[in-house]
């Protein structure tokens, strides 16, 4: 499959930094005291989502809508992880509608009616969308209204415009809680360890072949992606989950879920701290999920 | 010490002396009592009963205790002025609330401990209770707490 590397991070470091300053914990150091960051356990929340949706497999982005793409993974797996490690009585809603995110992110979060300025947008702006317009969800019933999937087409007309107004009402009832900023790997594995998702905006690339499932660094890339495995061996290293469809050659980790092995890739500490030192990349909590029909279980695993 | 509290003091010692020391109230706690559950409800929790005939008397007894207070604390909602457990969902929390504070943090049971025990559990709950989210009926609420003294029984070596 011929690959399309579209990017559309366009940072804008001035109103991400107004972002953050209104957060009430702004950074990880300040939200995650209690964090403790365990130097031998490896984490993969990888394994969550595919508990909730056994069938994902990670698609492709059509336009410079990186961010959408980016994020939106960011908070499935965090609705996964609310479930499945955190034992809320939520049930899953289907995938996030990328172009809800990347809507959101473009116009309604930045205080516009239409944003006509190209394609792509950036983490600050993102935050903003998940956190105070909500998520709207692959496969839910909106007054008549269900998506299957987000084109580029559909990404590339709320990008324009915005979400719809008679979906956000939809969309309010799906909220991010919480994000703070994310600035180094070692803030990244701790948060990742506790089941919270990171989002990364960044301008580092890679090669596209993978050298057991890890990812070398190369050139550059405007690009969105997120971040959801931590492991210590063969060295530190964050996994970092592209939105390319199954991208990268090479060879693969065969301890990851095959939906893993060829969409994402394994990152050392220190590329990892410098992609994060932009200041644009965020931890998610607490998603605001979807209403229980069944529960999981009556004892949570505890016997 | 001056006169008069030599005087105090004799009297009392006199007083113990004469009549013993008074009696202290009863602090030890009495155990829950023991429900006898319905044949029903005895052969839901079958597969519990029978992995607790293998626990040490100390597991057993706990169990025993944690179902009796469950089942207790979720019945005081058909008297009591403000409800608590309004819905399943509710149920499994304080479920898993109490199995943990109790069962793991308390008697230092770690998951597993018993094998099958966790299955049987979540067999015999959802067996009488579905996993299907809905509101607390008297009837559901009757439905629990029934349950919870049956898998208090099986820890109480009854049966």
């Amino acid at each position: 499959m011929a690959v399309l590397p579209l990017f559309g991070y366009q940072p804008n470091p001035a109103a991400t930094e107004r972002f953050v300053a209104s957060l009430p914990f702004p950074t990880l150091a300040t939200a995650g005291r209690d964090l403790v960051l365990d130097e031998s356990r490896d984490v993969f929340l990888g394994h969550a989502l595919l508990k909730m949706n056994p069938g994902w497999k990670r698609g492709a982005q059509e336009i410079g809508s990186c961010v959408g793409w980016g994020w939106s993974l960011a908070v499935d797996m965090l609705a996964a992880c609310d479930i499945v490690c955190r034992g809320e009585s939520e049930s899953y809603g289907g995938d996030t509608l990328q172009a809800s995110v990347y809507g959101f992110s473009r116009v309604e979060a930045r205080g516009n009616k239409t944003n006509n300025g190209g394609d792509g947008s950036y983490g600050g702006a993102a935050a903003k969308a998940v956190t105070q317009f909500g998520t709207l969800h692959l496969g839910q019933d909106y007054g008549g209204k269900k998506f299957s999937a987000s084109t580029g087409q559909l990404e590339k007309a709320w990008g324009r415009s915005g979400v719809p107004d008679d979906l956000e009402p939809f969309a309010a009832q799906h909220k991010v809680a919480s994000v703070t900023l994310c600035t180094t790997a070692e803030q990244a594995a701790v948060a990742i360890q506790n089941a919270y998702p990171i989002a990364i905006c960044a301008g580092i690339g890679f090669s596209m072949t993978l050298r057991d499932g890890a990812l070398t660094p190369m050139g550059s890339w405007s690009h969105c992606q997120m971040a959801c495995g931590v492991r210590w061996k063969p060295k530190p290293q964050l996994f970092i989950e592209n939105s390319w469809g199954d991208c990268y050659s090479g060879s693969v980790d065969t301890t990851l879920p095959v939906q893993f092995q060829r969409s994402g890739g394994w990152v050392d500490f220190s590329v990892c701290t410098r992609m994060l030192s932009g200041e644009d990349s965020f931890a998610l909590a607490g998603f605001d999920g979807f209403k229980a029909r069944s529960l999981p279980d009556w004892t949570g695993g505890i016997l | 010490m001056t006169d008069t509290h030599k005087i105090i003091l004799s009297l009392v010692l006199a007083a113990v002396a004469a009549f013993g020391v008074p009696a202290q109230p009863e602090t030890k706690p009495a155990p829950s009592p023991v429900v006898v559950p319905s044949a029903d409800m005895q052969a839901a929790v079958a597969d519990v009963h029978r992995i607790m005939l293998r626990a040490s008397a100390v597991d057993r007894a706990l169990w025993a205790e944690v179902w009796a207070k469950a089942a207790k604390t979720v019945n005081g909602d058909a008297t009591d002025t403000e409800v608590v457990f309004s819905d399943t969902r509710a149920l499994r929390l304080f479920n898993m609330v109490a199995l943990r504070i109790a069962w793991r943090r308390l008697g230092d049971n770690a998951a597993g401990k018993y094998p099958g025990l966790s299955e049987a559990t979540e067999k015999a709950f959802s067996g009488v209770l579905g996993l299907d989210v809905r509101p607390v009926t008297p009837e559901l609420r009757r439905q629990y707490v029934d349950l919870c003294n049956a898998l208090s029984w099986c820890g109480a070596g009854k049966g």
